[in-house]
């Protein structure tokens, strides 16, 4: 949560300076997406028993991870493609969302389903173009986490 | 010049979205019932948006409606489809297939437009003319008693076999449908998204001052469109009580398409 606070914060910055910063926001979308991950690990360890719950949290945590992952890639290729710092501004409207979904995902008992979170990220990632499915190949389900995960140990 | 709307129901555009061949596991084909009979009334929308027409019309309701049913929609056909209990099995290898299903809504969407919309008056037309009118069907259905209608014939008529014979021969659709009808109205009657539907297309139709615009509705829920009873009958009396009374056409989407290539209202 603090650490997405933090990426708020430094996303606000380069849109003031209007250039992007990968030594610096790189390393903080790495670290938002292993808490996330690690984070789905240990609830859907907890919610073994529901099935419903389980799926519902591994949905939340793979949409968020694939719109941290595709604001990754757009800032990397922002000063190729002169998206720099649209990417960023672009970055900010999905941040709330992202933030909301962790700590969806934190709770422990949650009464609601996750699932029209996941489709409203989904829907404004799209609309603000951080939602790319092509890392995914479209094959299996696994693999986009193993992508994800493979980019993060990278990192 | 003629001008034609269509306001889309949350059940057609759930239908439109929901059609996919699942990668994860066996290519399974997940397609909404209604999702043939859709697909090219939305394909239509495409063609006309391209020309700068705008034909398909959502509300905020309906698009938020949407969202939430398409999610169950399409985990209840993976269970239907693998034989298995949503709340007993994992289902985790199906998210991918759950994205693709909400990219189909997000693009379907697209294709239409958002209107704003008078909350006040749609409020007032909600409460003095769709709650009235979804009540007094449901009467006039109560009175549709066939039994009753075959008696009074046989009494007052000289040739009773006959009479009999002729009356059941009438009456034998009513014995069949209304009464289904009826009960269905009576164990699931409208919801509030159901009469704010109506009162949406009511007000749009009604704040247009031209006299060509033509609204419908394309519904696959029957508060609105015809319905198809457990013996393959079509029964339409709902909607043809709408476009009497507020002069909306209600149907599923083919014949929606059909109307509008043909121009034939």
């Amino acid at each position: 949560m603090i650490t997405i606070d933090l990426l708020e914060n430094s996303f606000e910055l380069m849109e003031k300076e209007g250039k992007v910063n990968l030594d610096i926001s790189l390393p903080i979308l790495d670290k938002i997406s292993k808490e996330i991950h690690n984070l789905k690990e240990q609830r859907i360890k907890e919610k073994y028993n529901s099935p419903q719950k389980v799926f519902e949290i591994h949905h939340l945590s793979l949409v968020t991870l694939i719109v941290l992952n595709s604001i990754r890639n757009r800032l990397i290729l922002s000063t190729k493609d002169h998206d720099n710092p649209i990417s960023v501004s672009d970055s900010l409207k999905v941040l709330p969302e992202i933030k909301e979904a962790f700590l969806r995902i934190d709770q422990k008992d949650p009464d609601e389903t996750f699932l029209e979170l996941a489709s409203q990220i989904q829907l404004n990632a799209s609309q603000n173009k951080l939602f790319n499915l092509g890392m995914c190949g479209g094959d299996n389900l696994n693999g986009i986490f193993l992508e994800i995960a493979k980019e993060i140990e990278l990192s | 010049m003629v001008e034609h709307k269509i306001i889309v129901d949350t059940s057609v555009l759930v239908a439109v979205s929901l059609n996919l061949v699942c990668p994860e596991i066996g290519n399974i084909q997940i397609e909404d019932n209604f999702y043939k009979i859709s697909k090219p009334l939305f394909d239509y929308f495409k063609d006309c948006l391209e020309k700068g027409v705008e034909l398909g019309i959502v509300t905020s309701e309906i698009e938020i409606a949407a969202r939430s049913q398409i999610n169950n929609a399409f985990l209840k056909k993976i269970s239907q489809k693998l034989k298995i209990k949503y709340s007993i099995q994992n289902l985790n290898n199906y998210s991918y297939s759950l994205i693709k299903i909400n990219d189909a809504l997000n693009q379907n969407l697209n294709l239409l437009t958002r209107i704003p919309i008078n909350e006040k008056e749609i409020k007032k037309i909600v409460n003095t003319r769709v709650i009235k009118f979804y009540q007094n069907i449901t009467r006039h259905l109560d009175n549709i008693n066939p039994v009753k209608t075959i008696k009074k014939r046989i009494r007052s008529s000289y040739f009773k076999t006959f009479e009999k014979k002729f009356a059941e021969e009438d009456e034998r659709s009513n014995l069949r449908i209304f009464s289904k009808l009826r009960d269905k109205l009576k164990q699931n009657p409208p919801r509030s998204n159901d009469y704010r539907i109506l009162a949406q297309a009511i007000y749009i139709k009604e704040k247009d001052r031209t006299g060509n615009l033509y609204v419908f509705i394309t519904s696959a829920d029957y508060h609105f469109s015809k319905i198809r009873i457990e013996d393959g009958t079509l029964n339409d009396f709902i909607p043809s009580e709408i476009e009497k009374r507020f002069h909306i056409k209600c149907d599923w989407p083919d014949e929606i398409l059909n109307i509008l290539i043909n121009n034939n209202h």
